[in-house]
């Protein structure tokens, strides 16, 4: 699975909760997400491990509603199968999968 | 004003100004909504119900002063008031909603112990109301609206508050970051319009209501803190959307 996609669905899950506007907000202050259009779907990852991306995004939302929203990130690769997102899952939300 | 008789025309004054802090506030709650995406998220829905309440709140107060000053007509019941009183009541429930889902209490509604709590916990809640404002009211005296009224104002509030409450609870373990306060602010504002509603019930129940009395004043203070909680989740939105690593 390409983390592009991960990200856009853990974007837009939070979306729903907190609106698009600061969803897309929390996912660029990571430093690592940019979008090259106003739509979610756009999203441009900077180089570097989609794990670590990841982590950062959980972490960024998890200043929002804290465990509650980064059960909302958990939820949506709860998803998928672990084997298509293994490599995208961070280390510490593995046990939570 | 506490020491002013109780046929002061200054208690009518305060009775029928006070209402404009729930109108402010609703109506900057409005606004503020419109910052989280309004009814496109559960926070923007939640603080566009919890507005709505509060605004209809200054409606309810709006059309008892309108009566009396236009019309001549003094603290009828039911009146038109009532439609905007009695639809708050909706607004709370579903803005309580809202937030519960916000605050991810879905994650702790597991098991069913849980599950059979957050049941039993609005029944109890519901039967408590019947017999502190239902039970032996003399519906013989009263028209079908009215009749209905004293059913419905008691359980409609009943249902928002045990769901503000059961929320407390669930999301106590869930909750954190920068909203955790902000969810048991606006809560607690809920929960102490309630006891401001449960106040003016009991004082009118018992024929001891005046203008500007402990209920009224109440009422005031819940209007403030649902204000003081919009505009914290104002300033929640600022802190999170401008914030810089």
């Amino acid at each position: 699975m390409q983390p592009e996609k991960l990200v856009v669905e853990i974007i837009k899950e939070q979306s729903l909760i907190i609106g698009e506007r600061l969803a897309k907000s929390r996912a660029e202050e990571t430093g690592m997400v940019s979008f090259s259009s106003p739509k979610i779907d756009d999203v441009v990852l900077a180089a570097g491990e989609p794990s670590q991306i990841i982590q950062k995004l959980v972490d960024s939302y998890m200043e929002v509603f804290g465990k509650a929203s980064v059960e909302v990130c958990v939820g949506v690769m709860r998803k998928h199968p672990l084997t298509e997102i293994n490599n995208l899952v961070p280390e510490a939300l593995k046990a939570g999968i | 004003m506490a020491f002013a008789g109780a046929e002061d025309s200054i208690r009518d004054y305060f009775s029928d100004t006070y209402g404009v802090v729930a109108g402010l506030g609703g109506f900057l709650g409005l606004i503020f909504a419109h910052k989280w995406d309004g009814w496109k998220s559960y926070v923007g829905k939640a603080l566009i119900l919890f507005s709505a309440g509060l605004f209809f709140q200054f409606l309810g107060q709006l059309s008892y002063t309108i009566e009396f000053y236009a019309y001549g007509i003094e603290n009828s019941y039911p009146s038109f008031g009532e439609i905007f009183f009695f639809s708050s009541i909706f607004f709370y429930i579903f803005g309580v909603w809202y937030v519960a889902k916000s605050a991810g209490t879905a994650i702790t509604l597991k098991g069913f112990g849980k599950r059979l709590a957050a049941t039993i916990f609005p029944v109890l809640m519901i039967a408590f109301s019947y017999f502190m404002f239902i039970n032996g009211t003399d519906f013989e005296s009263y028209g079908l609206v009215a009749n209905i009224l004293t059913f419905a104002y008691p359980i409609g509030q009943a249902i928002y508050v045990s769901l503000a409450i059961l929320t407390c609870f669930l999301a106590f373990n869930v909750v954190g970051g920068t909203m955790r306060k902000r969810v048991f602010f606006i809560l607690v504002a809920c929960i102490f319009q309630y006891a401001a509603d449960s106040t003016f019930l009991y004082k009118t129940i018992q024929g001891t209501w005046v203008p500007a009395g402990i209920s009224e004043y109440m009422f005031v203070v819940s209007y403030f803190l649902m204000s003081m909680a919009f505009i914290d989740f104002l300033a929640a939105y600022e802190f999170l959307q401008g914030r810089k690593k």
